[in-house]
């Protein structure tokens, strides 16, 4: 199995500022911000943990799905240089990973189509990868929690396929978990895409394989780009 | 006046019930407050119903006693709308759709997603936006 783009470093939170459903990859967007939705396991997800690509680099070992493979390179999309807080977390979607391992090695439960009504398919992979403590940066890095992870709130309506730009305000993961996020002062209620239940799974399961020694790590031989910016595909010529 | 229970039953009618006023009986002789769920006839004209029947123990046995003079199957564990654990991730997705909280997040800490069947209205949300087609019907 060969993955151009896993684990993306944070993610839009999505809602619809129109008048009728959208179904989009972030499932289905009921009319005049009715529900929310994200997508990032937060604390738990690999490269909120390693923001600035300290230890996670091309070659390092990964936990794909129960097969131990590793990363080949930066995702596609990968965007290093994004807004961040204070603390060097990413506030908008930026780091990806590019993933491989053997499919014969993994578990069906952590590879899983789903199918989205009225926007398409896709598949959903379970994915863990081991960070090593090598200083105290790297430790308080790790620590990161949900409060302190921001995500942008996105209209998915007009601003996200015009590629406005335009962030109607962010919120923590902490708020999503809660289930009801307020934008603009109105209480909307949120779901998740990402299963944070498996994540602690993941993680569970490959912390258990390290300390068995099943499962080693490799030291990346290059790092993953900390400065590109996303460049979207401009479409010059309409179609005929 | 004895104490009221309610129970939930789903009910399959076959072609040949699907035209007899069973419920105004119940409602009727049986003195049951009904509180239909979902209804569907097929276009096989088979008949699929599901509610929740209150009243004293005794009316709702006398009840279930008449129901079953017909060629209706009961099933008393009303499961409408099921969740293959073996499908569901936990991803959550559903609880923002649930309309009565049928759909939760359990245990904070862990994330799990419950499904408390008692609290299912029916409405089939879960069915519609489950990515991983967990959730679906028996009708």
């Amino acid at each position: 199995m060969v993955n151009p783009r896993n684990c993306y470093q944070n993610y839009n939170v999505a809602i619809n500022d129109s008048d009728r459903t959208i179904y989009t990859y972030m499932g289905a967007l009921e009319p005049r911000r009715e529900n929310a939705s994200y997508c990032s396991a937060g604390q738990l997800s690999p490269l909120l943990n390693d923001p600035h690509y300290d230890t996670i680099g091309v070659g390092t070992r990964v936990w794909l799905a129960g097969a131990h493979g590793h990363v080949y390179a930066e995702g596609t999309q990968h965007a290093g240089a994004c807004e961040r807080t204070a603390d060097g977390v990413p506030m908008e979607g930026a780091g990806t990973l590019a993933l491989t391992a053997d499919m014969k090695q993994m578990r069906p439960e952590f590879v899983r189509g789903v199918s989205f009504r009225g926007y398409g398919v896709s598949l959903a992979v379970g994915v863990g990868v081991p960070i090593p403590i090598l200083n105290p940066d790297v430790l308080k890095r790790t620590c990161v929690r949900d409060r302190d992870i921001m995500a942008p709130v996105v209209d998915y309506s007009s601003d996200y396929p015009q590629k406005t730009g335009r962030v109607i305000g962010h919120v923590s993961y902490e708020q999503l978990r809660g289930g009801e996020i307020e934008i603009e002062g109105c209480k909307v209620t949120v779901g998740s895409l990402s299963s944070y239940y498996k994540a602690l799974e993941i993680a569970n399961l490959l912390a258990d394989e390290v300390r068995r020694g099943d499962f080693l790590l490799a030291e990346p031989n290059a790092p993953l780009p900390k400065d590109r910016a996303m460049k979207p595909l401009e479409i010059r010529e309409k179609a005929s | 006046m004895s104490d009221t229970v309610t129970k939930k039953l789903m009910l399959f009618f076959p072609k040949c019930e699907c035209e007899k006023p069973i419920i105004y009986h119940l409602v009727k002789d049986y003195d049951l407050v009904v509180n239909v769920y979902r209804a569907k006839v097929t276009p096989e004209e088979e008949g699929y119903l599901v509610l929740d029947v209150t009243g004293t123990e005794e009316h709702i046995n006398n009840g279930m006693d008449f129901l079953q003079t017909f060629n209706v199957t009961i099933n008393t564990t009303g499961k409408g709308v099921t969740r293959d654990d073996q499908r569901c991730t936990h991803c959550g997705q559903c609880v923002s759709h649930c309309p009565t909280g049928a759909l939760s997040i359990g245990d904070g800490a862990t994330r799990e997603v419950v499904y408390n069947e008692a609290d299912c209205i029916e409405c089939l949300a879960c069915i519609r936006v489950c990515p991983f087609g967990a959730c679906s019907s028996a009708f």
